[in-house]
């Protein structure tokens, strides 16, 4: 972390730590502050965001109807999204000629490319809605904190985004409006931290216990790294062995770049190109490899 | 046949030869399908008793001429367990025993089995205590009914770190501190939600002193769950309140009690967990089952005439190696040709409680989803 963080000409001053995602566990960062070699602030978002909606019992409610909202959205989007990743792993194991069934995985591709897009823009409306209808950059309750938070990232010389559970993380920055705040600081983000980060945030695990294990759009991320989908413990959560996978995956997400970093890999993004800073980022090809992530401004 | 035992018979065997055989073995010797099961003393007769319905109950043992040395060899398809004990018979007695040499051990309300690990049968991992899992807590309440006459004791599951700011998903599960000794539920719950395959939830253990009255199908028992217990949960402790995030649980009569309560109240219940139920029918012929299953005959056949849809969701688990196999997979074909979302899940085991603890992650996990897909760290 130390290194990562001189790589992008961090030599000295506080870090500001978010560990929303780890919700409950949010205060225990010894460990990170070990690592990261340099003093560091937490600034408490899960906390701030329960003491919040203690304080608030309307925003409370709101949030929980916002929930149900995103459960319910998951879960039509998961009806039409299941029968189109059969047909695709149907349309693959087909026995007739390749060059008749790739019109046909082209044309499955694109209405899933398609779907992906409807629920991108479903979530984000449905985020857009609420913070519009709940007045969430103006509300009262969550003014003083913002202003603290607002103070505390501006005397940090950089901020830290951990990961774990990457929906309340994007809530939580979100919530405290922290989008342009983090845009003019130096970042360090891992895992599910890096993933917020991007325009486009998708959940993914081959081997969950039930089902395929296909990637799901959970919906807009920050947009501070457009065009690369980050997925990290890639290894541990892909089945990476399998080029069909890989292949139908990286054009699934196109024309954005999927790339998988575990844990050692790092990208460097200097706010319109990214490259490898460490480790052995990888990029996955339409045509099911994976081949070093070798930079350049994404799509 | 047996290599071990063919390798130990060539040639003759003198008592010494056996005690070698036997040294520092574990029993039952298992060799891919092939199972031998193995005893010493002295007896009239020995014989293996295993619970594999369809196959004879009874498999006599063998003796090695001129040792104490008794086995017999079973073949079975892979993945099966079993649980066994040995009668050993001398003059009138007739004494079950568990393997002496078998480490393997299932207890239930009635005592303990041995038990047969077949070849390609593992226990899960997340069976087991892990520390990195927060356990949860166990709370010992009772809960005033109308509908029973008088307070029904419960234990409740809560996840730990619970907050009040969240609203959780509920199951209660019948002969739930059962599942607790006997399938290692609290652990198992601790487990899954530790590692994000299901949602912190709460569960309420539901324990009964009469489930041939009670989990037969019985009105006053469904009643008390549906009207007075999911309220008295509701208003204690911070739950959800769509039916998708409310389930009903139970094993063999268990499950009856969870499917007739479910159907009695349609729309409170949307997630089903059946295990091993004791659905016993006759409307295509006569039931050859006891009197406790003869209770459950009358409701079931109104089932059967009308399903309905008693919940948005079902898991339905049975073992191969049960007599109850017949009345689950007709549930299945039944509830096919309906639109329940439901799933059926077989495996080599049987009638026991081990078998139910092995589906819990399965079934858990389809009922109620945790946050796997969203959890990176």
């Amino acid at each position: 972390m130390g290194s990562s963080l001189r790589a992008a000409g961090v030599e000295g001053g506080v870090v500001a730590l978010i560990t929303a995602g780890w919700e409950e566990r949010e205060s225990e960062v010894d460990e990170v502050e070990h690592h990261m070699g340099l003093p560091v602030r937490n600034l408490g978002l899960f906390r701030r965001a329960e003491q919040v909606v203690e304080s608030d019992p309307e925003l409370l409610a709101a949030s929980s109807r916002l929930r149900r909202r995103v459960r319910e959205h998951e879960e039509l989007y998961r009806i039409r999204l299941e029968p189109l990743m059969t047909a695709l792993r149907r349309l693959a194991a087909h026995g007739s000629h390749a060059g008749r069934r790739a019109p046909e995985i082209d044309g499955t591709l694109q209405m899933l490319r398609d779907l992906d897009d409807h629920q991108h823009r479903q979530m984000a409306e449905l985020f857009d809605a609420f913070r519009a209808k709940h007045d969430i950059p103006n509300r009262p309750s969550l003014a003083p904190h913002r202003a603290e938070l607002e103070a505390q990232i501006g005397e940090a010389a950089a901020v830290a985004i951990a990961g774990g559970n990457v929906a309340v993380l994007y809530n939580r920055l979100r919530l405290f409006g922290l989008e342009p705040l983090l845009a003019e600081k130096p970042l360090l983000a891992w895992s599910a931290g890096a993933m917020v980060l991007s325009d486009r945030i998708m959940l993914f695990h081959d081997d969950p216990p039930w089902g395929g294990g296909q990637a799901l759009v959970y919906g807009p991320g920050l947009g501070l790294v457009p065009g690369l989908v980050l997925m990290p413990h890639a290894r541990e959560r892909l089945n990476l062995d399998d080029p069909g996978r890989v292949g139908f995956l990286a054009r699934r997400m196109q024309p954005r770049t999927c790339v998988a970093l575990d844990p050692g890999d790092g990208l460097l993004w200097d706010g319109t190109t990214a490259s490898s800073l460490s480790g052995e980022a990888r990029r996955f090809t339409p045509e099911g490899a994976l081949l070093p992530f070798d930079g350049g401004t994404p799509v | 046949m047996s290599p071990a035992i063919d390798q130990l018979l060539e040639g003759g065997v003198e008592q010494s030869d056996v005690d070698a055989f036997m040294h520092e073995r574990q029993t039952p010797i298992v060799e891919g399908p092939s199972v031998t099961f193995v005893w010493r003393g002295e007896a009239d007769e020995v014989n293996v008793r295993h619970f594999i319905y369809g196959l004879g109950s009874n498999q006599a043992m063998w003796r090695v001429d001129g040792t104490d040395l008794w086995y017999r060899v079973v073949e079975i398809p892979p993945g099966s367990r079993f649980e066994y004990k040995i009668e050993v018979v001398r003059g009138a007695n007739r004494h079950w025993i568990r393997d002496p040499h078998n480490p393997y051990i299932a207890r239930d309300p009635f005592g303990a089995n041995s038990v047969v690990q077949g070849a390609g049968y593992a226990i899960p991992s997340w069976i087991h205590e892990d520390p990195d899992a927060r356990p949860g807590s166990l709370e010992e309440v009772s809960v005033p009914s109308d509908a029973m006459g008088g307070e029904q004791p419960l234990v409740v599951y809560t996840p730990a770190r619970m907050r009040n700011t969240l609203r959780y998903p509920v199951l209660i599960a019948f002969d739930g501190l059962d599942y607790v000794r006997y399938a290692s539920l609290k652990i198992v719950l601790d487990n899954l939600i530790h590692r994000h395959e299901i949602p912190p939830m709460v569960v309420a253990l539901s324990p009964s002193a009469d489930r041939f009255g009670e989990y037969t199908a019985n009105e006053a028992h469904a009643r008390y769950v549906a009207d007075e217990l999911m309220p008295w949960l509701v208003d204690r402790y911070p739950l959800r309140r769509r039916p998708a995030d409310r389930g009903l649980m139970g094993a063999s009569l268990g499950g009856v009690a969870a499917l007739s309560t479910a159907w009695r109240h349609p729309g409170r219940f949307g997630r089903l967990f059946l295990q091993s139920g004791s659905f016993a029918f006759t409307d295509i012929g006569e039931s050859d089952r006891g009197p406790v299953l003869q209770q459950v005959v009358p409701w079931m056949n109104a089932f059967r005439r009308d399903p309905g849809r008693p919940a948005e969701r079902m898991f339905i688990s049975c073992g191969m190696y049960e007599s109850l196999i017949y009345e689950n997979r007709s549930l299945a074909a039944l509830l096919q040709g309906t639109e329940n979302v439901f799933r059926y899940e077989e495996a080599r085991d049987g009638h026991n409680w081990e078998n139910w603890r092995d589906r819990l992650r399965a079934g858990l996990s389809w009922l109620f989803p945790g946050p796997l897909m969203r959890v990176y760290e």
